[in-house]
């Protein structure tokens, strides 16, 4: 086994793009990270992508993607797993280093959701769901959601106020980052007033619709100090799956995948969460965001909420959570977002990331596909 | 026609939805007079739900018909629906039912039109089957979620409802027995609509004379020289009911007092059913009936036809009123919508393109 | 066509009758329906309805819906937890949203979940609605077109 380091990264700002497609978005970040490994050579490719196929009319994505980034005629091959496509692209990746069967990879990951009105592309989104028991009635992917934030309001008598602090912390980490695609500050207020999508879900509760593009250079322990001076190891990594069907699991408020992803993410870097400097978890929707962080180690169940009201967990705080924004406010490009999720830890460690910056040693990703359906935990270390 | 008599009701059903429109408020939306319905004596009607047609209707009615015949659906080994409001122009709507009911696949029946006779046809029919022992038990549905053109007087009393019956040979478990029946038809175009036409055309003040009061004074004349009875031999009358006055006139020129024709007479209240029409007055009919009773069931159909039963009632009537929701608890659970919501659910504005 | 007949037939069963599993070695009551069960990895299993009746868990009131449902907005739906312990995912109808309540007594109906528009396939299944519990009285009539008290 291989130790496993980021070496290079790239990102594209979040947003709508009607003016580039699956190909322009990933050449822009594919470009930018092998500008910061000086161009060598990438062995293979590993692309995260949830719906190029539903709305892009595009399958064979890898092998596209790996020829107009102009790396060859490599092995190319895209990973899905809805919303946490790109966590498990890193898992893949990963893998193949840590197994020796190359030396330098690229994961990336990319999404365009602004192909269609939303009414297409949520139903698109909705498959992350259970396609013939959930997605058949009609429910979205926040309806779903948000059969989960009233049950948690309702068993941990949270209010709507108590709950609005996720997004406003999001938004004004947001505000700071330059990638962001919501960089505009919020008040609790205008969370609870905001539009009502699925009650008790509003429209500054979920992470907004947009295209983006990352990519990452992971390195053997062989070559990663020959084609960086800060290689970021990933030093621990744990995958694990649950029940698709939502209404069939025993515990609602709690997504046992992360719960399990996490504990061998934890035994693998031989650490415990409060260790940990700097979290980005996949906050897709308010509730998600503090079931995370209950799930990861960091506060007690139904806690996390009021614990956020008195300050913990913002800037300055250890573990410091969504430096970026988070999906809430940084973006959320489906397939790309976990690892848009580790460029910024690796950027945390490495003491560039352009928005806020934590100081620390340890950091951890965590990436969501459907409602903890798929759950890749990461820990990587300076 | 030869008459049977060892052929019953094992059980029935009844559903219409909970949502009605006052029949004042059509009026108003579309300029008639004030107090125009009262004089069809109906003062409102049933409103399918956006998500109900005569399928999910048929349904919920045969499976209270289920429970009061206390039976395994897979005895029934026949269903139909008479609809002429029939979800699919070709695909049958009772193996739609039949699956959600769990009956298939032994099964046989199918989707019959004769306006709002039809349900009765596949009643005359399974009275045949079951006489000559070819099958054990038939559910017959009359289900419809009737259409009227907006600003048509027929919108005052096009409604949604259903009934089921399950027949079966006499036994103890049954709540009333066919003593006889009569079946009248002539090609009388009093009402009927195109293949491809939305709305039905109907012939206003033909509808009544030559066709309505014709055939069910028909029918009944017959029916009772065939059984040698006179009017004052039944003790209840239930006519089809396309508003609150025909019936009441029928059964003056027939001569039954209106008393008889009051306790299956609920039209006013939920409007015209069309296939459930006549039956839903029999299942309230059979709510109040005593054993040893006589029913007179004569349901209409435009194009046109009518079918006169003799229907005695037995002793098992009284312990099935209650498995299932009664005609009455059914009336009294309801929800006003106004012209906008019963559009939007009756698709009267556009469900499609968006 | 944007309905798929072969999916949607398959499943007819396990949606209008509430099919599900049930493992002939370990007991559980699997639904949606599995051939393998999730519990003691046992391939015999087999096929029971559920009773169709069971209370609210929660649930939410849908405003933005997908396509192909633009008709039913707003869509409420409920994680309902039977009789048999067993949880179902449903659309709740015939009720206002302001009137759900967590807890709420629920029975299954036979409903249309969506049309293929004009000339596509009508998808039946089962929804929830309030399950009423009530018997008129004896001596109330609908007679006079009017609801009223009959002298006894």
């Amino acid at each position: 086994m291989s130790k496993t380091y980021i070496v290079g990264i790239g990102l594209t700002k979040i947003g709508r793009f009607f003016g580039k497609g699956l190909r322009e978005l990933f050449a822009e970040a594919a470009s930018k990270a092998l500008e910061e490994i000086g161009n060598e050579n990438i062995q293979a490719l590993i692309v995260g992508n949830m719906m190029s196929s539903s709305l892009s009319e595009q399958d064979n994505l890898g092998a596209l993607l790996a020829d107009y980034a102009g790396l060859g005629k490599i092995p190319a091959f895209k990973v899905e797993a809805a919303c946490g496509s790109g966590g498990v692209a890193v898992y893949t990746g990963y893998s193949l280093i840590a197994s020796g069967v190359f030396d330098v990879v690229m994961v990336g990951g990319v999404e365009k959701q602004t192909e269609y009105p939303t009414r297409i592309v949520s139903k698109a989104l909705a498959q992350a769901a259970d396609a013939e028991y959930e997605l058949f009635y009609g429910i979205s992917f926040t309806g779903l959601n948000a059969l989960i934030m009233r049950l948690y309001m309702d068993t941990y008598n949270v209010s709507r106020d108590e709950m609005s602090v996720w997004p406003v912390l999001m938004h004004k980490n947001a505000s700071k980052n330059p990638y962001a695609q919501l960089r505009f500050e919020v008040t609790k207020d205008q969370v609870a007033k905001s539009i009502v999508i699925a009650d008790p879900i509003r429209l500054l509760d979920s992470s907004p619709i947009g295209d983006g593009a990352a990519a990452l250079i992971l390195a053997s322990e062989k070559v990663a100090r020959k084609l960086s001076d800060t290689p970021i190891e990933i030093a621990g990594v744990g995958m694990a799956t649950d029940h698709i069907y939502v209404a069939y699991r025993k515990n609602l408020l709690s997504l046992e995948a992360t719960v399990l992803s996490a504990k061998e993410a934890y035994r693998m870097a031989k650490i415990e969460p409060k260790d940990i400097d700097v979290a980005e978890v996949h906050d897709a929707f308010t509730v998600l965001g503090f079931i995370n962080m209950e799930d990861l180690g960091f506060s007690e169940r139904g806690k996390t909420p009021k614990l956020m009201d008195e300050g913990r967990f913002w800037p300055g705080d250890k573990p410091t959570v969504n430096p970026s924004g988070g999906l809430k406010a940084r973006g959320h490009p489906v397939g790309a977002t976990g690892v848009y999720q580790v460029a910024e830890v690796t950027m945390q460690l490495r003491g560039d990331f352009p928005g806020i910056k934590v100081k620390g040693d340890v950091g951890l990703a965590q990436s969501i596909g459907g409602l903890g359906t798929t759950v890749t935990t990461l820990v990587l270390k300076r | 026609m030869k008459s049977i008599k060892d052929v019953g009701i094992a059980g029935w059903g009844v559903y219409f939805p909970k949502y009605r429109i006052k029949c004042s408020n059509i009026g108003k939306v579309w300029g008639f007079p004030p107090q125009y319905s009262d004089g069809l004596r109906v003062y409102e009607k049933t409103v399918a739900n956006i998500d109900e047609d005569a399928i999910t209707m048929g349904w919920e009615a045969a499976r209270y018909a289920v429970a009061r015949a206390k039976i395994d659906p897979k005895e029934i080994e026949a269903i139909y629906v008479g609809t002429e409001s029939k979800p699919y122009a070709v695909k049958p709507s009772i193996t739609v039912i039949a699956e959600a009911l769990d009956i298939t696949p032994k099964t046989l029946g199918a989707d019959l039109e004769f306006a709002c006779r039809a349900a009765s046809e596949a009643m005359e029919a399974s009275i045949g089957l079951i006489s000559s022992g070819m099958i054990k038990y038939s559910l017959i549905i009359g289900s419809d979620t009737a259409q009227a053109s907006p600003g048509d007087v027929l919108e005052f009393t096009a409604s949604s409802g259903a009934a089921a019956f399950i027949l079966s040979l006499r036994s103890k478990n049954i709540a009333a027995y066919f003593e006889g029946s009569y079946s009248y038809i002539t090609d009388t175009p009093d009402f009927w609509r195109r293949s491809l036409a939305q709305y039905p055309m109907h012939g206003e003040q033909f509808t009544g004379d030559p066709a309505y009061f014709a055939h069910i004074i028909s029918a009944v004349k017959g029916l009772m020289g065939e059984l040698g009875l006179k009017p004052s031999d039944f003790d209840y009358v239930v006519f089809h009911q396309p508003n609150g006055r025909f019936p009441l006139k029928a059964a003056a020129r027939l001569g039954f007092p209106k008393e008889k024709v009051l306790p299956g007479l609920i039209t006013s209240m939920i409007g015209n059913t069309y296939n459930g029409s006549a039956l839903i007055g029999l299942a309230a009919v059979l709510e109040v009936a005593n054993p040893g009773q006589r029913i007179l069931l004569v349901p209409f159909g435009s194009g046109a036809g009518s079918d006169a039963y003799s229907i005695i009632v037995e002793e098992g009537v009284k312990e099935k009123i209650h498995l299932a929701p009664t005609v009455k608890e059914l009336l009294e659970d309801k929800e006003y919508v106004d012209y906008t919501y019963y559009s939007k659910y009756r698709g009267l504005i556009s469900k499609f393109n968006f | 066509m944007k309905i798929s007949v072969p999916r949607v037939w398959r499943e007819i069963k396990s949606h209008y009758l509430l099919e599900a599993s049930v493992c002939t070695k370990c007991g559980k009551i699997h639904y949606p329906p599995r051939t393998i069960c999730d519990n003691c990895k046992n391939r015999k299993l087999v096929r029971k309805k559920l009773s169709g009746e069971g209370e609210v868990l929660t649930y939410t009131v849908q405003y933005v819906v997908l396509e192909g449902y633009r008709e039913y907005a707003p869509i409420i739906f409920a994680v309902v937890r039977l009789k048999e312990g067993v949880n179902v995912l449903a659309p709740l109808t015939d009720v206002k949203p302001e009137n759900v309540r967590v807890g709420m007594k629920v029975t299954a109906v036979l409903r249309k979940i969506a049309e293929d528009e004009d000339l596509g396939l009508i998808k039946y299944g089962i929804k929830f609605k309030p399950m009423k519990e009530f018997r008129s009285e004896e001596n109330v009539t609908y007679e006079s077109g009017k609801r009223t008290r009959k002298n006894s």
